[in-house]
């Protein structure tokens, strides 16, 4: 990632309630993100938690060319509670323009106050930075994805952004026309929130039909159950019909079913549901990685 | 000896009564050394030291002819075409299939060489006109922007030309009345003065169907001072300072479906200007230098019934305020064979806007709750009021320099000219939009009760800066041989262009998608995206001719013009007002023109001109719909133009009896890109008999124009789904009384 992309990706941060720093030091070059809100969830031999809120900096080192990642009040599975972890020198595996991975094996966290030996060896600790551009009403929108791993021997723990856009192909098969129809200008954000313990599918520029390509229509898919998965993704699931919502109110005439929707924190999301309407039935699905070094916008 | 060669030199660049060809212009052909004046002329309208098709109109040709304005030029300059519709906002030219409707003119225009920097004042009444001149194809070497398809020169009288007391009064049709005085008269030896008042008042012809008051009236008046100083033989100053206001209806749109004008809400153009022009010329040994400084305020008011119905969907009223300052220095000179002109022009144009959009009651139903409600009828929405405004302010800068240059080296019958102009241009543009309103959703209960749901307010407060820079190189070069006495041949190439700049009205559009996107749907325009708009260019190929003999003249001209970056109005999609400027990529104009005069007899004169353009799009392509191959819309294919004027052998005592008919005609005209909706060819008659007393001291001129009241339409628009046409004027006749004191 050169530094240019790094400090304007920096700079529209704090619309997302990030913050950002780009600083010299020791004569590194680094920059931290401060994530306030983020999700954290723990797989626990197998067991899953919901979501709850935390807090996270990752640190970039444009000299070593490693990442780190601090974890505000860490507590384990089995208790332990690390107040501020700091996971440092992770170092770049796939280090390209808008993305970064870093992967080490076998990192203790720094933890003020705490002998080494009192702190848990993590056999693995993974950190994916994700910036993409996306044009969203005419102007160009950043969605940023962060992802984090810390595997320990019994637990792991995955971090991300409260929220992730994506855009992708959406096609849509329907028992109205033969052909499935095919677009690249719906995006969608997916949501959690930890209050509620629901989720929640914004979709811009919704186009299912040929005749919303210029709608312009924003839905959204509300209060929708979720659970998490020992291999870092959030599944949402609702199969029951439901009504969108358009405008904060709900939609009768385009009842919603069968929706599954798979965030994978480090490869992307997936959606599909049925929608019943306009005499007929529309079958939805949508495929969106995260577009490692691929502008959103480029047709795949 | 000397003095005489820079005196003739002077003349030959002041203004003159040798011609290009003149329509009905009964006075034979020559040339008059007036008294020395220099009017800061760059053009010279002679025939044989112009290599472009020129139509020249003098003053008492256009008395004759009852112009009094630029407009009333169109037709008798072939492929010169200029719609009477809308307002005197609305001075929309078109020449040679190219024109524009809004923002930046295709046409530059200049009153006593001054340039007018906003088209939004080109319709204007002037009584005291001394001539007029077309200049068709590029003129952007000499005249900079907005001259791309040609220029219109208009010269006021000389305060020189004797001292007198001239009036006028006339009274027609639409309980249309005008008055003039103009008053000159000498200041010593060395300067001389003229003042000059007009004003005219007319009922209309059009009805508000709604409410049975006219809506075409029209209330104006004007005054023009003019001075002329000579402190010295090779030194001359002329200041013109013009003031003018009016008040106008206007827009008598009539909406096609119901066949009728009709609406609801006030329509209004009200306008002030105001203008000074300062000429300052000096004669060297070789040279004459010119400078040419003005300064011109508009202040205008334009308040519309913007869906021109009866219904209450929406308002605009757009108020400006605006400066403009221009500098021109140039020098021309010339040894042997050799001729040049070189300058160095600049302006500046401050200018504020502030145009607000009110929704009304059924705007709001039909064009935001009505789209919202059909999507989801169990939540309907109500908005919090029945009106509500959509608030813009503007303010925009607008400056440029250029640098040009001609020279023309004469060798036997051939004279070669190449020409040259850099243009550099600066506009920006500080926006604000805001709106502060907001909308109940309900909830339809099961028995079909509603109760409140959510309440969302609506606040848009949004500011922007805009910028761009537009530099163009303009050349020019031509090449003519001199058929003896009997004319020239010529052909010249020159490269035109019209300036780039914001569409100031496409952000009620911005605005009103912002809101709906508010809503959950509509597609929000980028300002930068859809406001802006880039130059126009094109190539002008012509050859031509100018011939003449003893009673008559001709001109002929053959061209083609390729336009890129064409700029078009089209209406955004969907049930929106406004208007959207976009870039068509290509366009091709060719044509022919031909004009002549003839006096077969004594005190017979006949002229004519016609003009056939066949202007289409090379490509263009809007919402995936390719418009190649279509008609350029709004201008005419054909332009014609016959007059008769006869100096009747009758005289009663000392007067004098002339009559003359005259018949205009134009089309068919496209209105859409598409070509899907047609004006066809259409001519109106015209006609006058003039009683004039000796040396025409005074006359009394009965005339009529549209004598047969030919049924035709001027202007074609969509808005809001719904059609609309403009007719033009009906038929007319009046008198008009001319009375001049010399003393």
């Amino acid at each position: 990632m050169n530094i240019k992309s790094t400090i304007a990706c920096a700079l529209a941060a704090t619309a997302l309630m990030m913050t950002s720093c780009l600083s010299s030091s020791n004569d590194d070059q680094t920059q931290t993100e401060t994530l306030n809100k983020a999700l954290m969830f723990i797989s626990d031999n197998g067991s899953m938690s919901q979501c709850k809120e935390t807090s996270i900096q990752i640190e970039y080192n444009y000299t070593k060319l490693t990442m780190g990642v601090t974890v505000k009040n860490l507590t384990l599975p089995d208790g332990t509670v690390l107040p501020n972890a700091k996971f440092s020198d992770i170092k770049l595996i796939q280090n390209n323009t808008g993305w970064m991975i870093a992967e080490s094996d076998g990192i203790r966290p720094e933890v003020e106050g705490f002998s080494s030996e009192s702190i848990p060896m993590f056999s693995k600790v993974k950190i994916a930075s994700i910036n993409h551009l996306t044009e969203l009403n005419g102007q160009m929108q950043v969605g940023y994805e962060r992802a984090v791993m810390l595997q320990t021997g019994s637990c792991i723990v995955y971090i991300t952004t409260p929220d992730a856009w994506s855009t992708g192909f959406t096609y849509v098969d329907s028992s109205t026309v033969p052909e499935p129809f095919k677009s690249a200008k719906p995006i969608y954000l997916v949501k959690i929130d930890t209050e509620k313990q629901l989720a929640s599918i914004q979709v811009h520029n919704a186009v299912f039909a040929p005749q919303m390509e210029n709608l312009g229509l924003v839905i959204e898919f509300r209060d929708l159950p979720y659970t998490t998965l020992p291999n870092g993704s959030i599944r949402i699931s609702r199969s029951e019909e439901f009504d969108p919502y358009h405008d904060n109110a709900p939609n009768s005439k385009f009842p919603i079913s069968n929706l599954t929707c798979t965030w994978d924190l480090f490869r992307g999301i997936n959606l599909s549901f049925n929608c019943a309407a306009m005499g007929g039935n529309y079958s939805v699905r949508a495929d969106m990685p995260f577009n490692y070094g691929i502008n959103s916008g480029d047709k795949q | 000896m000397q003095n005489i060669k820079i005196t003739l030199l002077l003349v030959a660049v002041t203004a003159f009564t040798a011609t290009a060809t003149s329509p009905g212009d009964s006075t034979a052909r020559h040339r008059t050394l007036r008294p020395v004046e220099v009017m800061g002329v760059k053009q010279d309208a002679a025939v044989e030291s112009s290599v472009a098709a020129v139509t020249l109109v003098r003053g008492e040709q256009l008395r004759r002819l009852g112009i009094n304005a630029a407009k009333g030029l169109s037709e008798i300059a072939p492929n010169f075409f200029a719609p009477d519709y809308g307002s005197r906002m609305t001075s929309s030219i078109y020449v040679r299939g190219l024109g524009s409707r809004m923002d930046q003119p295709v046409v530059g225009m200049s009153v006593d060489g001054v340039p007018f920097l906003n088209k939004d004042c080109y319709d204007f009444d002037v009584d005291d006109i001394e001539r007029m001149e077309v200049w068709r194809g590029a003129q952007s070497v000499l005249n900079g922007r907005n001259a791309m398809a040609g220029q219109v020169n208009i010269y006021t009288r000389s305060p020189w030309s004797g001292p007198r007391l001239r009036l006028m009064a006339g009274y027609g049709r639409g309980n249309s009345w005008r008055a003039g005085a103009v008053w000159r008269t000498r200041l010593g030896q060395t300067a001389a003065t003229n003042i000059s008042a007009y004003m005219r008042s007319s009922d209309g012809f059009t009805r508000n169907a709604a409410n049975g008051a006219k809506i075409d009236t029209e209330r104006q008046g004007s005054a023009r001072w003019k001075t002329s100083w000579r402190p010295a033989s090779h030194m001359s100053l002329t200041n013109t300072a013009a003031v003018s206001l009016l008040r106008q209806g206007g827009y008598p749109y009539r909406e096609i479906a119901t066949g009728t004008i009709a609406r609801n809400d006030t329509c209004f153009y009200r306008r002030s200007t105001f203008s000074d022009g300062l000429t300052i010329s000096w004669a060297g040994r070789r040279i004459v230098a010119t400078s040419l400084t003005s300064v011109q305020y508009l202040d205008d008011n334009m308040t519309l019934d913007q869906d021109f119905t009866t219904d209450d969907m929406f308002t605009l009223t757009q108020k400006r305020r605006e400066w403009g300052f221009t500098q021109d220095l140039f020098t021309r000179g010339s040894r042997g064979r050799y001729s040049w002109l070189g300058g160095v022009f600049g302006f500046f144009r401050p200018s504020r806007m502030d145009a607000p959009v009110d929704f009304k009651d059924q705007g709001i139903a039909r064009l935001i709750e009505q789209h919202r409600n059909e999507s989801n009828p169990d939540y309907p929405i109500s908005w919090f009021t029945r009106r509500f405004t959509l608030g813009s302010d503007f303010r925009t800068r607008n400056g440029g320099f250029a640098l040009y240059h001609e020279s023309r080296y004469t060798t036997g019958p051939w004279t070669i000219e190449a020409a040259v102009r850099y243009d550099f241009e600066h506009v920006s543009l500080d926006w604000h939009s805001e709106c502060s309103t907001g909308y109940h959703t309900l909830h339809v209960l099961p028995d079909g009760s509603t109760e409140h749901y959510l309440t969302t307010p609506v606040d848009i407060d949004e500011r922007g800066h805009m910028s761009q820079n537009f530099s163009q190189l303009l050349p020019k070069v031509a090449l003519s041989y001199r058929i003896g006495a009997l004319g020239d041949v010529y052909v010249n190439i020159a490269k035109g262009y019209k300036a780039g700049g914001f569409n100031l009205q496409m952000f009620s559009d911005v605005l009103q998608q912002k809101l709906m996107k508010l809503m959950g749907f509509g597609m929000a325009y980028n300002p930068d995206e859809v406001v802006s708009y880039r130059p126009e260019t094109s190539w002008n190929y012509e050859a031509g001719t100018h011939i003449s003999g003893k009673r008559w003249s001709a001109e002929a001209t053959v061209f083609f013009i390729d336009t890129r970056n064409r700029q078009l109005t089209t209406f955004p999609a969907g049930t929106t007002t406004g208007r959207l400027m976009t870039n068509a990529a290509r366009a091709h104009s060719c044509g022919i023109e031909l004009s002549g005069q003839w006096m077969p007899a004594g005190g017979l004169t006949l002229a004519g001109s016609y003009g056939f353009t066949n202007a289409t799009f090379r490509s263009y392509t809007s919402g995936g719909v390719s418009y190649r191959g279509k008609h350029l819309p709004y201008a005419p294919a054909h332009t014609v133009f016959a007059s008769a004027e006869w100096q009747l052998p009758l005289h009663i005592g000392d007067t004098s009896v002339s009559a003359g008919a005259n018949m205009r005609g134009a089309g068919p005209i496209y209105w859409d890109d598409a070509n899907t909706v047609r004006q066809k060819f259409y001519a109106t008659l015209g006609a006058h008999i003039t009683i004039a007393g000796t040396d025409e001291r005074w006359s009394l001129r009965l005339w009529g124009e549209n004598i047969t009241d030919t049924h035709y339409d001027t202007f074609y628009f969509v808005s809001v789904g719904k059609a609309f046409l403009q007719q033009g004027k009906p038929w007319q006749a009046g008198v008009t009384l001319r009375y001049s004191i010399d003393y």
